[in-house]
């Protein structure tokens, strides 16, 4: 394996395990440690800047968070302290890789790429345009970086190389191979037709230059006939490879149901490059195939994992990465340089976790009403509260009658389902809490276990509630009580554990914008749209907007429209006010990575202090007028203008910050004379 | 923000040569570079920071074309010994060539294009005028329709249905051809705008034109083929580059961070400035 080899962080967390549980044992029998190996690899990798630059800046580039080896990935970063970035973090300006933070463009001399070479650049090797940094290749043919493995190199793994291994190795180094490979015959040479086409029984075939791992047909797999080989030829003459199914050794491997049975074992060995020649890790990774009857017949088999231990010849020495307690540590606050992709994230998370909270509560008033079968289609509040609901998109149009003031249907299973969106999956509330936890799970290693858990167990909730078609509102009313109860958790945790970084600061500043565009949007169409102010609407407004008990405690039972604004719009003790939320945002934009001119307020942090100051001047006269028709126009332009400013407030912050971490996407490719354009590949 | 990398200047060839070129790209690029790609073609990147709502690239070229002398049917070489030969890779132009007998991107070998070509290919026949006859053949037997296809619409598809742009057509014969054993190239470039009085109007004129090249052997070399005008080109085809297909030489590519959708609109115009001379 020469293009990303994968294992070497399992193989390392494998021993660090066992030597945590077993020291004794270790040192007694005199195991070589691991250590020197990554020291190597350390060195070489610094050794490997352009221009052999002092601290160069070296980088693991992963594939993402949706990778099967993000924990390798991640566990590799952090022992060797090089930082773990993804495609979307790295871009080429001027033929120079740089890392994207929120701090400006950083150079970066390495990358470790743990992805495969063929989609490393989406610009040159046109595939994927999620993963890779387009303009690579161009950076690397400059010699502005280096990249590890270097592009290209999977072409040495392909197995149909390996016949020819024996004679490169005697022509280029005048010496035989000391470890045979497998005997292999590639169909690319009229010997190897032929053994192919001859030899059908007892070989096992693989793509010749495909992934290495990959079987076409092997022997007792039931697909194998003697024509399907002939055929594979005929298609692909170049394609094929055949090989003698190796004689695996066999070791005790403890299976689920506590026997021991003996398993083949898989060993898989490391060597990096030290300058000088190679060296071979003192270890690897050693996985047992259980027996399929065990593992209960699936497709895949399942391993487990051994780890390998060599002897030491000489001397053991005591090198270790892993930080000595003797050693003096400086002390920190804040986090290393946060890459302009998290701040992202993380300022939409915020947003999300908000959106999901103002909307789950809504719903649960508007079932709980349907439920209890009272005051159903003369209802004052249904109008504004479905409008509400349709126009932030928790709930599909057509469950609506045209005038916006009826649900469509009385069952109360069609209800419910639609609530669900069990039909459509792509619409309502669920995406947003689709949307929710697939940010949370882009930023699950800069969240406590516990937060991100709490999201986690929010999405299976849904689904499975999804997955058995619950359609009773009863059971609809406890769904949506426990998100609320999760996301206030996920609150208090932020609130209480999480701490003040700029990442922090940009969850915050997105629950806030949210927050506050909700509560504005909520007020206009319960108000300003709908004239009267009967109780029951009041009373909805306040149970929606989280206000009932505190207008309780104040003026008891009297529901008055001035009071109820005051609460949502004006009062900045109310922790869901309007107010308050703008207070909140103009604290958190000041507080945002210095800009250019620092003498002068950004354009961001002004706007935020127009809207409070507008906010403020809001007096008692603007609150009572509202309910009237004639004079209501002061408070409603001022809601309008503040619902017209706060995306553009989003906008600008995405502007400055994040304008370098949008998700790629390919241009359209030219076509040739008038043929109607491509569709964009949209991420 | 976008970064771009185009095909768009016409390269060096012993019948045509760029005497002047100029991209003009508007928003400003942050940086424009010119190399030259594997296959020896004119590359330009260039990429913008900037944000802006529409991108406008021009490329304009002063372009020096002689008449490529007429090919006579070779009576000697067959094209059943000519894939032989090129298989044994014995000769340097030979090795070249053979990376173009294999399947790429756009184009898939298979044996319903062999089959439809062999009736044009009996053993021993001339490769030349087995290749002309294929070309006519898939001219008159494929109806030019834009709407037909897509990008990514794939090349046994176009064939099947018989319908399909410029580029469809090169790709369909390139496949024939491959599928035989015969190295065969994509082309992509310009074509002369206007067609000289009494010439009939070349279809494709307004945008990029596609065709092929197929290899002749060592002395004969690359010859070019046409099928969407079953023409063999001349001076009025402007040849930009070359590749194993259209994934090789697109026009322009790119990859841009933003959002919303976009449209993409392309003209070309070629004029000859010069009477023109004899080869």
């Amino acid at each position: 394996w020469t293009d990303a080899p994968t294992g070497l962080g399992h193989a390392l967390e494998t021993r660090l395990v066992l030597a945590r549980m077993f020291p004794g044992m270790i040192r007694e029998c005199r195991i070589d440690r691991l250590a020197p190996f990554f020291v190597t690899l350390q060195q070489t990798l610094r050794s490997l800047a352009p221009a052999h630059r002092e601290n160069p800046r070296i980088v693991l580039l992963s594939e993402g968070a949706d990778s099967v080896q993000r924990f390798e990935d991640t566990y590799l970063a952090r022992y060797l302290n090089f930082m773990l970035v993804e495609s979307g973090d790295l871009a080429v300006r001027d033929e120079k890789v740089v890392l994207k933070t929120l701090g400006g463009l950083l150079p970066v001399d390495v990358i470790w790429r743990r992805m495969s070479d063929r989609v490393c650049d989406p610009l040159e090797l046109p595939g994927d345009t999620s993963r890779g940094v387009p303009g690579l290749l161009q950076a690397v043919r400059a010699s502005h970086v280096s990249v590890v493995n270097a592009l290209g190199s999977s072409l040495v793994q392909a197995p149909a190389l390996l016949p020819y291994l024996p004679a490169l190795c005697q022509r280029l180094l005048r010496e035989s191979l000391r470890l045979a490979s497998v005997e292999t015959f590639w169909s690319g040479t009229p010997l190897g037709q032929q053994t192919l086409l001859a030899a059908q029984g007892g070989l096992m075939f693989r793509a010749a230059f495909g992934a290495a791992g990959q079987c076409e047909v092997s022997p007792g797999d039931g697909r194998h006939e003697p024509n399907h080989v002939a055929e594979l030829l005929r298609r692909d003459p170049y394609g094929l490879v055949a090989q003698q199914p190796p004689l695996s050794s066999t070791a005790p491997v403890k299976t689920s149901r506590e026997h021991i049975v003996s398993a083949p074992l898989a060993l898989r060995l490391f060597a990096v490059w030290s300058g000088t020649g190679y060296q071979v890790l003192p270890g690897g990774l050693a996985r047992g195939l259980l027996p399929p009857v065990e593992s209960g017949g699936a497709a895949a088999r399942v391993t487990t994992r051994k780890d390998v231990w060599v002897v030491a010849a000489a001397e053991i020495s005591d090198v270790s990465l892993l930080q000595s307690p003797h050693e003096r540590i400086t002390l920190r606050r804040g986090g290393a340089e946060l890459p302009s992709r998290v701040a992202d994230d993380m300022f939409w998370l915020g947003r999300y976790v908000e959106r999901t909270d103002s909307a789950a509560r809504m719903l649960r008033s508007l079932v709980a009403r349907l439920a209890a079968e009272t005051e159903r289609a003369t209802s004052p509040w249904l109008a504004p509260l479905l409008r509400t609901l349709v126009t932030e998109e928790h709930l599909p149009r057509e469950l609506v009658t045209p005038d916006g003031n009826h649900l469509r249907t009385e069952s109360e299973a069609a209800v419910a389902l639609a609530i669900l969106c069990v039909d459509t999956p792509q619409a309502g509330f669920l995406s947003c809490v689709d949307a929710l936890s697939t940010t949370a799970d882009r930023v699950r290693d800069r969240l406590s276990p516990d937060s991100w858990s709490l999201l986690h167990h929010l999405r299976g909730e849904y689904h499975a509630a999804r997955g058995q078609r619950v359609d009773t509102l009863a059971d609809l009313l406890t769904l949506f009580g426990n998100t609320i109860a999760a996301l206030a958790a996920f609150g208090g945790l932020a609130a209480e554990s999480m701490t003040r970084t700029q990442g922090w600061r940009f969850m915050e500043l997105g629950r806030r914008l949210e927050r506050a565009l909700h509560t504005l949007v909520l007020v206009q169409n319960f108000l300003i749209s709908h004239a009267g102010q009967s109780p029951t609407l009041l009373e909805m407004l306040l149970e929606v907007g989280d206000g009932l008990m505190t207008y309780r405690s104040r003026y008891l039972a009297q529901l008055r429209l001035a009071p109820v604004l005051d609460l949502l719009l004006t009062d900045e003790t109310n922790p869901r006010s309007v107010a308050y939320q703008l207070a909140a945002i103009a604290q958190d934009v000041a507080h945002l990575p210095p800009s250019d001119a620092p003498a002068l307020l950004s354009d961001e942090e002004r706007l935020a202090l127009n809207m409070l100051n507008s906010v403020r001047q809001v007096d008692l006269d603007m609150l009572e007028q509202a309910g009237q028709r004639s004079d209501r126009n002061r408070l409603e332009r001022l809601l309008s203008r503040l619902t017209d400013q706060l995306p553009r407030l989003s906008d600008l912050v995405s502007h400055k910050y994040f304008v370098h971490a949008g998700s790629p996407r390919q241009l359209a490719e030219w076509h040739l004379h008038d043929r109607p354009y491509h569709d964009v590949r949209v991420q | 923000m976008c970064q771009n990398l185009a095909h768009l200047i016409p390269r060096t060839t012993p019948w045509q040569r760029c005497t002047y070129c100029r991209l003009t790209v508007r928003p400003a690029p942050a940086e424009v570079r010119r190399r030259t790609d594997y296959f020896g073609n004119a590359v330009q990147d260039f990429s913008i920071h900037k944000r802006h709502r529409s991108l406008r690239v021009s490329a304009a070229s002063k372009v020096d074309v002689t008449a490529r002398a007429p090919i006579v049917a070779d009576a000697g070489l067959a094209w059943d010994v000519l894939c032989e030969t090129v298989r044994r890779c014995a000769t340097r132009s030979d090795l070249d060539a053979y990376q173009f007998c294999f399947p790429s991107r756009h184009v898939c070998l298979a044996d319903e294009l062999a089959d439809y070509a062999r009736p044009s290919f009996p053993p021993g026949r001339p490769l030349w005028d087995a290749v002309t006859e294929l070309n006519a053949r898939v001219h008159a037997d494929f109806t030019y329709d834009p709407q037909a296809t897509e990008l990514e619409t794939p090349c046994l598809d176009v064939f099947r249905q018989r319908r399909g742009v410029c580029q469809d057509l090169a790709h369909v014969l390139i496949g024939c051809l491959r599928s035989l054993g015969l190295p065969a190239r994509y082309v992509s470039g310009y074509l002369r705008t206007e067609s000289p009085p009494g010439k009939p109007r070349l279809v494709g004129a307004d945008a990029s034109h596609a065709w092929l090249a197929v290899y002749g052997g060592g002395a004969a070399g690359w010859r070019d083929l046409d099928p969407t005008n079953n023409v063999i080109p001349s001076v009025d085809h402007i040849t930009v580059a070359w590749g194993r297909d259209y994934a090789d030489v697109a026009p322009i590519r790119g990859v841009f961070v933003g959002g919303g959708q976009h449209r993409i609109s392309v003209s070309v115009d070629v004029t000859p400035l010069d009477a023109p001379r004899a080869a």
